[in-house]
């Protein structure tokens, strides 16, 4: 699998979380873009315009459902893929991230295989 | 305004009352007119005897039960009050369309000729506008008789007193006029006496009212008969002039003493229910301020006996069975099988029972319930003893209390409902955020060692791992090992801390060893920051806890590390402080918010913030405050003058050494030396 030229924006306020991210998705050839913070994120979604972005939920300032539904607005028609990874595993959370746009949803701790795979999947044919 | 018109029926202590009752009843089903009894209360009304004051209070408990509007004034006279009411009904935009008022059979040559109360009112109340109907009631109407008038029940010994030494004093003042006045000047002025004798036959009634007025006008007329009217020194009437004098002054004597009894028990009812409204209020002052229900009740009790001068009881159901009721305040009252039966039908069917009601089981308590907007919570019980002159308004009196009373009793345990399901929900709240936050804090570090170590796992099978990356993965893997031991290690400390299972070993200790460690121990978490550590001149020994004092350093250094930015100090000085030893860590961070100086050592206080903080030891401030307690120090944090935060851990017991001159004369020793050196604190 190649990521080659993907822009990848990750939103996650753990640094050692951001840099297995960076690690994997620059080894798969992506162009890996990283922000600790939900508004910090948001801007860097609008400057790089990424193709996928990962967004964790509990974010310092504030929660990635509620900034979930303005990154999607991104791209128009909401298109914009946006994985998340939370340790949250409640079927509500899960259920409204999807309500509220998300294209997958993968619970923290998970293998960089699972990541990749489910990338692989979400992101719009290239 | 549209005017609404209505019914009145005006009842008094007639005992075909009820007829009256009926027929304004009927009248207002006829015209579907709301309907109001009013007694007026006149001075009579306390000179009634206590069947015909409690049938009033009966009739009136009835009207209300039954839907009318009850109303009692106070007035002179039965006619003005009527006219009084009626003409505010009417200012009011109310108007009385119809008035009934009973008449009762004339009897007796007088009767005839005077116009009947009910004609009286009709002319007062033409120009309202409103109809007078009038029933006739069979049976004579009531009018006290002389001897409830007198009351003699309610006779003083005082009074009877007070009316004989005032005849005493006119006769010692009419003895003074004799002795200043010649033979025949004082036989003319003799009739004067009876000026002296009315005198204190005025004050008296006027003071004490009917029977003591009527005790002194007839002493004072004996007196003047025996000492002033000839034959001298003996009774009987000699003059025709006399005669006539003694006559005026008896019946002066007599009508001022009616006068002033009526005064009297005007007076007394004004006072008592003026004292009624200030007591009530004092009550409802009182009552609020309690926080529980027996305290409630206890003062309830206690002011209320005192307001009526009679027993009261509280009976509430017990928690667990809340259809049965049961005596909660005072611990005994002398109820007789009659009572309890009126006590259960109050309750059964929340209504008023007992005396004065007309379900009355011939008892002298009286059964009020307790209701409030949810419905019944208990029934109150007043005694009223036999000798108690009940008002018209004795029963709403008794109606409001009860009012009060189960509104207190509620507010107090909605109050504790409250503060109960608040305090579950708290609980359950800071479970649910201590599950979550623990799972944040278990989990992301897990999250990077098994996401860090796969992707060095997938990278090299491919072959693409250069050393560079690898270490990377790895010492990202190995930091948040470290930092999930710390969490796991703090979550048992808080525990085994919690439940006293941690007992502390404390020694003489120097502390420079501890730091010593502290930096070998947090070598790979300081990487990014510089720990520069300040020796005062002197060095201590301290009595400590080695192991756990560690811990405590090392969580404070560790959240100065995850607060303040990459590149900047820690810095970390020894000193003496307060009679004894502190360590003082101090960071250039952002510093703590003034608010939360002291949040910070709560251990509820991180699991309040969302789950995003800096993820790791959100319990280490917690433990720390709890391990310093345990040997006695303390730990506290301010924001320093220069930026930053600065903790501060306290420890009491010290001994300070000239600076490089360990264990060698002391110069100081605070009060912790000499103390057994080893000590186990639990």
């Amino acid at each position: 699998m190649s990521l080659d030229g993907t822009k990848i924006v990750a939103i996650d306020d753990t640094p050692s979380i951001r840099t297995f991210l960076r690690v994997s998705l620059e080894d798969e050839g992506a162009e890996f873009h990283e922000a600790s913070t939900a508004l910090e994120g948001l801007e860097l979604c609008k400057k790089v315009y990424p193709d996928l972005v990962v967004l964790d939920l509990g974010l310092p300032d504030i929660d990635g459902l509620e900034i979930l539904p303005e990154i999607k607005k991104i791209q128009p028609d909401n298109k914009l893929p946006v994985l998340v990874l939370s340790v949250r595993k409640a079927r509500e959370t899960i259920k409204e991230a999807f309500d509220k746009g998300a294209s997958g949803y993968l619970t923290k701790p998970f293998v960089v295989e699972d990541l990749l795979e489910i990338i692989e999947e979400k992101l719009p044919c290239r | 305004m549209k005017n609404k018109n209505q019914i009145l029926v005006c009842i008094d202590a007639h005992p075909k009352s009820n007829v009256l009752l009926r027929a304004a009843a009927n009248k207002s089903r006829e015209t579907g007119l709301p309907w109001g009894v009013l007694y007026v209360e006149t001075p009579e009304h306390f000179t009634l005897e206590r069947d015909a004051r409690e049938r009033i209070l009966r009739l009136l408990t009835v009207a209300e039960e039954v839907g009318a509007n009850v109303h009692t004034v106070e007035h002179g006279d039965v006619i003005g009050g009527i006219r009084n009411f009626i003409a505010s009904a009417h200012d009011e935009g109310m108007p009385i369309q119809t008035l009934i008022m009973g008449q009762s059979s004339k009897e007796g040559f007088l009767n005839e000729l005077k116009a009947s109360l009910a004609e009286r009112v009709m002319r007062e109340v033409r120009v309202f506008s409103t109809g007078v109907q009038i029933v006739p009631l069979v049976g004579r109407q009531y009018t006290p008789s002389w001897f409830d008038r007198l009351q003699l029940k309610d006779i003083k010994l005082k009074e009877i007193g007070f009316a004989l030494v005032s005849v005493a004093l006119a006769y010692i003042a009419s003895e003074i006029l004799r002795m200043q006045v010649s033979g025949i000047g004082w036989t003319a002025q003799v009739h004067n006496v009876t000026a002296f004798f009315l005198v204190a036959s005025i004050i008296t009634s006027l003071r004490y009212g009917l029977v003591s007025g009527l005790v002194s006008a007839i002493a004072g007329f004996s007196t003047i008969n025996y000492f002033y009217v000839a034959p001298y020194s003996g009774f009987g009437i000699s003059h025709t002039a006399d005669a006539v004098s003694l006559f005026v002054f008896l019946s002066s004597a007599v009508i001022i003493s009616v006068m002033g009894g009526y005064n009297k028990a005007w007076t007394t009812s004004l006072a008592r229910k003026e004292k009624r409204s200030q007591a009530l209020y004092k009550v409802h002052r009182l009552a609020s301020e309690a926080s529980d229900r027996d305290g409630a009740l206890a003062i309830l009790y206690d002011e209320l006996s005192r307001l009526l001068e009679m027993d009261i009881a509280f009976f509430l159901p017990p928690a667990m069975n809340p259809d049965a009721l049961e005596l909660v305040y005072p611990e005994q009252a002398d109820l007789t099988p009659e009572d309890n039966k009126s006590l259960q039908l109050c309750w059964d069917e929340v209504r008023t029972t007992g005396l004065g009601t007309a379900s009355r089981f011939d008892s002298i308590w009286r059964f009020e319930p307790l209701t409030t907007h949810n419905g019944e919570i208990g029934v109150i019980a007043i005694k009223v003893p036999l000798h108690i002159r009940l008002d018209s308004s004795f029963g709403r009196l008794l109606s409001a209390l009860a009012d009060q009373a189960a509104s207190i009793l509620e507010r107090i345990e909605l109050t504790k409902m409250m503060s109960e399901s608040r305090m579950r929900e708290e609980r359950e709240k800071l479970r649910a955020m201590l599950l979550s936050s623990v799972s944040h804090d278990l989990k992301t570090p897990l999250a990077s060692i098994i996401g860090s170590l796969s992707v060095h796992n997938r990278m090299k099978k491919a072959g693409r791992l250069d050393s560079e990356t690898s270490d990377e993965l790895i010492d990202t893997a190995l930091e948040e090992s470290q930092r999930l031991d710390s969490f796991i290690s703090n979550i048992l400390d808080m525990t085994r801390i919690e439940s006293g299972e941690i007992t502390f070993d404390v020694d003489w200790v120097n502390p420079e060893k501890i730091l010593q460690n502290i930096k070998k121990r947090m070598r790979q978490r300081l990487l990014n920051h510089e720990l520069v550590v300040n020796n005062s001149d002197a060095s201590f020994e301290v009595m400590m806890d080695r192991m756990m004092t560690e811990q405590v350093l090392q969580n404070v250094v560790d959240n100065a590390v995850k607060y303040s930015p990459k590149g900047t100090k820690i810095m970390i000085r020894l000193c003496a402080e307060n009679n004894g030893f502190a360590f003082k860590v101090k960071d250039q961070g952002p510093g703590i918010p003034e608010g939360k100086l002291e949040a910070v050592f709560d251990k509820y206080e991180r699991l309040k913030q969302s789950d995003s903080q800096v993820a790791g030891t959100g319990l280490g401030l917690a433990i720390s405050k709890a391990v310093m307690e345990k040997q006695q120090g303390s730990i506290t944090v301010r924001n320093h003058e220069s930026g930053g935060a600065e903790f501060s851990l306290w420890f009491p017991n010290m001994k300070s050494f000239a600076h490089r001159a360990k264990a060698k004369s002391p110069e100081k020793k605070t009060f912790g030396e000499g103390k057994k050196e080893r000590n186990e604190l639990a």
